[in-house]
């Protein structure tokens, strides 16, 4: 079974290098077998009633991009004009490697230090910290100053490679074609939530680019798979720190009551504890080092990047989980509990019903939970499959007509996209301030539940306040988004001296304290999204809308209107 | 007057004159006002109330013990014959409790026994009891209806929280984000106008009209100084310390029902450095005991009648794990704070931990249930009948700990 793990569904390391290489930028890779796969899915039209969708997609473009993407724009109105909705959805449903991003953007991207295969860029700087820490304990009368220097430019530059994962799933989500894919990398994202502290946050472009994007629309139990192995999960719910007679219990817990049965479904205090020991053993090495187990064990020591699982720390013994005994067999234990909670029908029923709750409605009509969950079930967990019974399901249509309140990362990348024209932003920083400022900044969920997507989350009344004065800076053009890009992203490189650090905390250069040029606000009034929704404006909204009295204050008032902030 | 009906006059009254000071004017003298403190994270309370008589405890935290009442500068503060206080609380808490406007309350929490974070904290939010689940009804949104016309809620966080979630609407804003608005008066006329049939209407128009008058009572109140002076001069306080004492300030002048929510007690792995007494625990402790003090202080002659309640989704494991940590427990500690808080003891009823008294062998037993608790605290904090105390919570069995 352990073969499983380096076989074609999870390419190696090198093997995802040498593809990133070949697309200049790459976001997912899914092989070729995988992508036959897809293809051979039955036919679109004997599933759906596909003159009911397309129709209804037509009467309301703007309503039904905003569903299976980050929004409607230019030219996905075009695009899904030219198609039919049925056939576009049937194009946004196959995994996609390459987001086609503006050349600009996709060669920038690629050429981020937070791209880097994490095992040449984590362990020198990790190493560098403990060196300067070290050196501080054994002689305690050196240069503290020159020590303290040194810990913040590698503070800083773990920040920066933060920035530049946050930023760079900003400009994902404005420009890659990929919408579909794009948007389930984010739902996945928060639905294996890390957050951005310690060394996870550096790790980021790898947890979005590496672990989760590829799997976003293949096979549950590769994307299970591809977390429960990733050195951020594995920090993040202290897994790390689990081992035989040292139990931590953290992700074994989280890990059926978040990532797959849901809390409820039926397992017992003893179910985590035995799950805990199975996974005991299973860590991180941020340092890379060898590891030396005793000669007996050696054949079980396992590593890929930076997770390592060490026999030496597992718990051998057999154990009982969900009533599956475990025989104790190291890592292969591990690939029986993968299988065992991704393949468990609670798990179909738990992530169709959370997906059903994205797409489709707070509380979505059991019918359609209960369709979903079959094509999981008679899939093996294909996720394309079974958003595909979502979105040709009679309730999806119906409710293209029973609006969403959007959710805070939803409302600014569509209010972006129906906004933006065709010169690509130079910088996503604001961008990232609006999503904090509405209380749902990347990355910057604590706990491992993920951001709440009900509407009852982000409809208070001071969220809504906020996000009017989002609308006014978008609808007044965002000029800082033409700006230079800010100095996380020109960032290449760790400083290796504290005279860099010293220079890294002086002044900003002239050209980034420069104020951006003015730009006067857009005329959204005439953009092809407004054009397209306004059909299905209130009397209400068309009634302020004509009183505005200049154009900064139309686009706010559009930005800020009910129809707007629902989809 | 009803609020809503007052918030829709006022809108439809004038465009031009800025609802300032909506809930300004001063409370009636002696009304009670409730905030409502959750530390969500499941605080391990074991270190908090320490059971300094209790040999086992000291067993089962070879690490992560705080040191016994009288051992050094580390040492917990003896309470009484049993109990005694993280040192983390000395200089913020230790004052209240010997002023008598603090108690504990041990053995606390919900029957849920799910050991989830999210599912006990939702439990706990509801208030429903262990039948119904509606995530539109929490139970201090049916306080509220409960009090009246008299009530002035508003929770300080970025989310409406689901126990104020509920058919009263109830504001809530992110104290660091009260400031000053770009949108002028004509903008927010039009923004109303064009949710005015919406379900999310009386928000809007709730959203803007609670925004300035946070902004002004912030500027009016010169929170700043009080700031200063709740921190003793020291460095400006940060964080947890500094919305405390703002919150503080509104509450005074503008609320009787506050919701504060504080994150970061998941302690798992290195609970503590050294021994219990330092780490990641203790300096939360520190921020949260130095805010509650700030937020006292700054309600100045207010805190006479104001309760503060202090909880959390549940306790830890009674033993440390294998990495100076604590994983998911049961029972934790409550706490009771305010003027007018018969404090300075350790209420509710108590046991000795021992391997046969825990639950499960791993945790504290719940002794004193949630809905109970804060059931009684309610019936005497604003004299509710039974029949309002089932309304808040359904089927609970009110106990009188005669906190107040």
């Amino acid at each position: 079974m352990i073969s499983a793990l380096s076989s074609p569904r999870n390419p190696s390391r090198r093997r995802w290098l040498g593809r990133l290489a070949a697309l200049g930028f790459g976001t997912a890779v899914l092989d070729a077998p995988a992508m036959a796969q897809m293809a051979a899915s039955p036919d679109v039209a004997a599933l759906a009633p596909a003159g009911r969708l397309d129709a209804a997609a037509q009467a309301d473009p703007v309503a039904f991009l905003d569903r299976v993407g980050w929004g409607a724009s230019a030219g996905q109105l075009q695009a899904l004009a030219r198609l039919g909705a049925t056939a576009y959805l049937h194009e946004l449903l196959q995994p996609s490697a390459d987001p086609a991003l503006p050349p600009d953007w996709a060669a920038q991207l690629a050429a981020l230090p937070v791209n880097q295969p994490l095992e040449t860029l984590i362990p020198p700087i990790v190493r560098e910290e403990r060196a300067i820490r070290q050196a501080r304990k054994d002689d305690p009368q050196a240069d503290a100053a020159d020590a303290e220097a040194r810990l913040k430019a590698i503070n800083r530059f773990k920040y920066d490679l933060a920035q530049q994962a946050a930023a760079q799933q900003v400009v994902l989500g404005l420009y890659a074609q990929n919408g579909l894919q794009q948007r389930l990398s984010w739902f996945w994202l928060n639905h294996f939530n890390v957050f951005r502290s310690g060394n996870i946050g550096p790790m980021m472009g790898d947890y979005t680019q590496r672990v989760i994007a590829p799997h976003a629309l293949g096979r549950f139990r590769d994307l299970l798979r591809a977390t429960m192995f990733s050195p951020q999960m594995l920090l993040y719910l202290n897994n790390a720190q689990n081992a035989r007679g040292h139990v931590n219990e953290n992700y074994a817990r989280e890990v059926m009551e978040l990532h797959t049965l849901g809390v409820g479904s039926g397992y017992t205090q003893a179910d985590v504890t035995n799950l805990a020991r199975a996974l005991t053993g299973l860590g991180v090495d941020l340092l890379d080092k060898p590891v030396r187990v005793r000669p007996a064990l050696r054949a079980d020591l396992w590593r890929q990047g930076l997770v390592v699982f060490n026999p030496a720390r597992h718990d051998a013994d057999p154990k009982t989980v969900l009533g599956h005994t475990l025989q104790g067999r190291g890592l292969d234990e591990i690939d029986e509990v993968i299988a065992l909670l991704a393949d468990h029908p609670a798990t179909a029923r738990h992530i169709s019903t959370q997906l059903a709750q994205y797409f489709v409605a707070d509380a979505p009509p059991p019918a359609l939970v209960e369709s979903m969950t079959q094509r999981w079930r008679a899939t093996g967990g294909q996720i394309a499959e079974v958003l595909r019974a979502m979105f040709t399901s009679p309730a999806f249509i119906a409710s293209l007509r029973q609006p969403q309140f959007k959710d805070p990362t939803r409302y600014v990348l569509s209010a972006l996209r129906a906004s933006l024209g065709d010169e690509p932003i130079r910088n996503p920083q604001p961008v990232l301030g609006m999503l904090a400022r509405l209380g749902e900044p990347l990355f910057g969920r604590q706990t491992p539940d993920g951001y709440p997507l009900d509407a009852g989350a982000w409809d208070g009344s001071g969220q809504l306040t906020a996000r009017f004065e989002v609308a006014r800076q978008i609808g007044g053009g965002a000029s800082a988004l033409f700006a230079p890009p800010p100095d996380f992203m020109r960032q290449s490189a760790p400083p290796a001296t504290a005279d860099m650090a010293q220079t890294m905390d002086a002044p900003l250069a002239d050209h980034a304290r420069a104020k951006p040029p003015h730009r006067p606000p857009p005329d959204l009034a005439r953009s092809a999204v407004y054009l397209a929704q306004q059909n299905q404006l209130s009397t209400a909204t068309l009634r302020a809308l004509a009183q505005a009295d200049n154009r900064l204050s139309w686009n706010t008032l559009w930005l800020s209107s009910p129809e707007f902030m629902n989809a | 007057m009803q609020r809503r009906h007052f918030l829709q006059t006022a809108a439809a009254a004038t465009l031009s004159t800025p609802m300032s000071r909506l809930w300004a004017a001063p409370a009636a003298q002696g009304q009670p006002k409730f905030i409502l403190v959750f530390l969500r994270g499941a605080y391990d309370a074991t270190n908090l109330l320490v059971p300094h008589a209790n040999s086992f405890y000291y067993e089962s935290r070879p690490h992560i013990a705080v040191p016994r009442p009288g051992e050094g500068a580390d040492a917990a503060i003896a309470l009484n014959a049993d109990w005694a206080l993280h040192p983390a609380l000395r200089e913020s808490m230790l004052p209240l409790w010997q002023a008598g406007q603090l108690a504990f309350v041990p053995f606390a929490g919900t029957r849920d026994m799910t050991r989830s974070h999210f599912e006990t904290q939702d439990h706990i939010e509801l208030g429903q009891g262990p039948q119904t689940r509606d995530f539109n009804d929490g139970f201090l949104n049916r306080l509220v209806q409960q009090i009246g016309g008299r009530a002035q809620p508003m929770a300080f966080t970025a989310q409406l929280p689901l126990s104020l979630r509920g058919t009263h609407r109830v504001p809530n804003l992110a104290i660091a984000q009260a400031g000053h608005t770009g949108i002028d008066d004509r903008q927010r006329a039009l923004i109303e106008s064009m949710w005015s049939h919406s379900a999310q209407g009386a928000a809007v128009r709730e959203g803007f009209a609670v925004h300035q008058t946070v902004a002004q009572d912030m500027q009016a109140s010169g929170w700043q100084a009080e700031m200063v002076a709740a921190s003793r001069g020291a460095v400006a306080p940060k964080g947890f310390v500094a919305e405390a004492v703002r919150i503080g300030g509104l509450m005074r002048d503008s609320f009787n029902v506050g919701f504060i929510d504080v994150g970061g007690w998941d302690t798992h792995v290195n609970e503590a450095t050294d021994n219990g007494a330092r780490g990641q625990l203790a300096d939360k402790l520190a921020a949260l005991g130095q805010g509650l003090a700030g937020l006292a202080q700054a309600m100045g002659p207010a805190w006479h009648h104001t309760t503060v309640v202090v909880l959390s989704e549940f306790g830890r494991t009674f033993r440390e794990n294998g990495n100076r940590g604590t994983d998911h427990g049961h029972g934790t500690v409550y706490w009771v704070l305010g003027g007018a808080v018969r404090g300075g003891r350790i209420a509710g009823e108590q046991i000795v931990q021992s391997p046969s008294t825990l639950n499960q062998n791993r945790d504290d037993p719940v002794l004193t249930e949630d809905r109970d608790l804060l059931g009684g605290l309610f019936q005497r904090l604003w004299g509710l009948r039974p029949s309002q105390i089932e309304a808040v919570f359904p089927g609970s069995r009110p106990v009188d700990l005669q906190l107040v």
